[in-house]
């Protein structure tokens, strides 16, 4: 079976997303953006492409919180870059949505794992990415299903936004480092979760 | 004049000490895991990073991290043998401060720099702990650079760094990462 992979861009004061937490992400209020700006603001290196092109090689299946559905279906466009299934947390049905290369969103309505069992069967073998938001994360994390984090920290305190690391209990839960690369504008750090 | 530098460990989700503060544990249950690799590793990067604060002009501490340290740093202070020049800020001068001590004590945050700077000459100045320190320093846009030591640990809740910032927007500019087993050493400047 795929390990089940966290993968989301944070500012170094733990921020995936800024206080607006809306689809016109607000550069000034610290928006989403700015935490993209590595992989879309247009100055991504050769270096980066490399990087998100590898990073989806291992993965059969993606899982998404509803909201980080809602605001980044938009943005992912006609063509999304997963070309793979992705599994929406959700808690109305509703039809698939099918985009171009192979990416689908499919909504599931009995929570995270019963979602993670679908997505696991629809990747066959291969890894599963999930895509947050905080929400999901968290369930996923606390639930223990985690096998990697791998963030993006971009060099920024923003002060106030939508944290990812919060609600998660008091245990403990120890990592261990796997890969630290550094790039302009972002650092990919990579950990697996020790259980 | 050197840099201000705040310098300090923090695990993944951001907490510098793990829950249940207290005089018999600085750091919290477990919180330790903070600071192993400074304590604890036989890594010669973790060692030369350890050796550095040799070499910095003067320290800013809190007095309830101060309170907490004492015990441990008694007179030669944060750094040991290098005896670096200690600045307190706190309201009140404690009563039993160790003999022949590093330290000095400042009533503000200003104060205590000034004295800082005053001591460390063309050195460099960090600033280690606590949390309302730091985030003092930041709004007054006091720092040079920030000197994270990233722990590969969710502690869950303890005391955050990041916390009371507001919605300061501080860009930054990474420029040294470091790579070690008990933890990853990241180094940024701020963008002013």
């Amino acid at each position: 079976m795929g390990k089940v992979i966290l993968d989301l861009s944070m500012s170094l004061d733990g921020f995936i997303a800024g206080p607006k937490d809306d689809d016109k992400p607000d550069r000034e209020l610290g928006g989403l953006d700015i935490l993209h700006d590595w992989r879309f603001g247009g100055q991504s290196s050769t270096e980066t492409e490399a990087y998100e092109v590898e990073k989806f090689k291992p993965m059969g299946a993606g899982i998404v919180g509803r909201r980080m559905l809602e605001l980044g279906i938009g943005p992912w466009g006609e063509n999304p870059t997963f070309h793979m299934p992705i599994f929406v947390l959700s808690h109305a049905t509703r039809k698939p949505i099918t985009r171009q290369g192979g990416t689908t969103y499919y909504f599931v309505t009995e929570g995270i794992e019963r979602t993670l069992k679908q997505a696991e069967e629809a990747a066959g073998g291969k890894d599963i990415m999930l895509l947050g938001g905080a929400n999901a994360a968290q369930q996923y994390l606390k639930a223990g299903l985690l096998d990697e984090i791998h963030l993006h920290l971009v060099p920024v305190l923003l002060g106030e936004g939508i944290r990812l690391f919060e609600n998660i209990g008091t245990e403990q839960i120890n990592l261990e480092q796997m890969s630290v690369i550094e790039e302009p504008g972002v650092t990919h750090l990579r950990f697996r979760v020790i259980k | 004049m050197g840099k201000v530098i705040y310098d300090i460990s923090m695990s993944l989700d951001g907490f510098i000490t793990a829950a249940n503060v207290r005089p018999e544990a600085g750091l919290g249950d477990g919180g330790e895991r903070l600071h192993e690799w400074a304590f604890n590793s036989a890594d010669p990067r973790n060692r030369e990073l350890l050796a550095k604060g040799a070499s910095l002009g003067a320290i800013i501490s809190g007095r309830h991290n101060y309170d907490l340290a004492v015990p441990y740093w008694e007179a030669d202070g944060p750094t040991g043998d290098a005896r670096v020049p200690t600045i307190v800020v706190s309201h009140s001068v404690p009563q039993d401060i160790p003999n022949g001590g590093v330290y000095r004590f400042a009533d503000s945050i200003e104060a205590a720099l000034e004295k800082a700077q005053k001591a460390a000459g063309d050195k460099d100045v960090a600033i280690m702990g606590g949390a309302n320190i730091a985030a003092q320093f930041l709004k007054l846009g006091l720092v040079d650079e920030i000197s994270i030591h990233l722990v590969p640990v969710l502690f869950g809740s303890g005391i955050r760094l990041f916390e009371h910032l507001d919605s300061a927007h501080v860009q930054l500019e990474t420029t040294e990462v470091i790579e070690t087993k008990e933890a990853i050493h990241l180094r940024f400047r701020l963008l002013k």
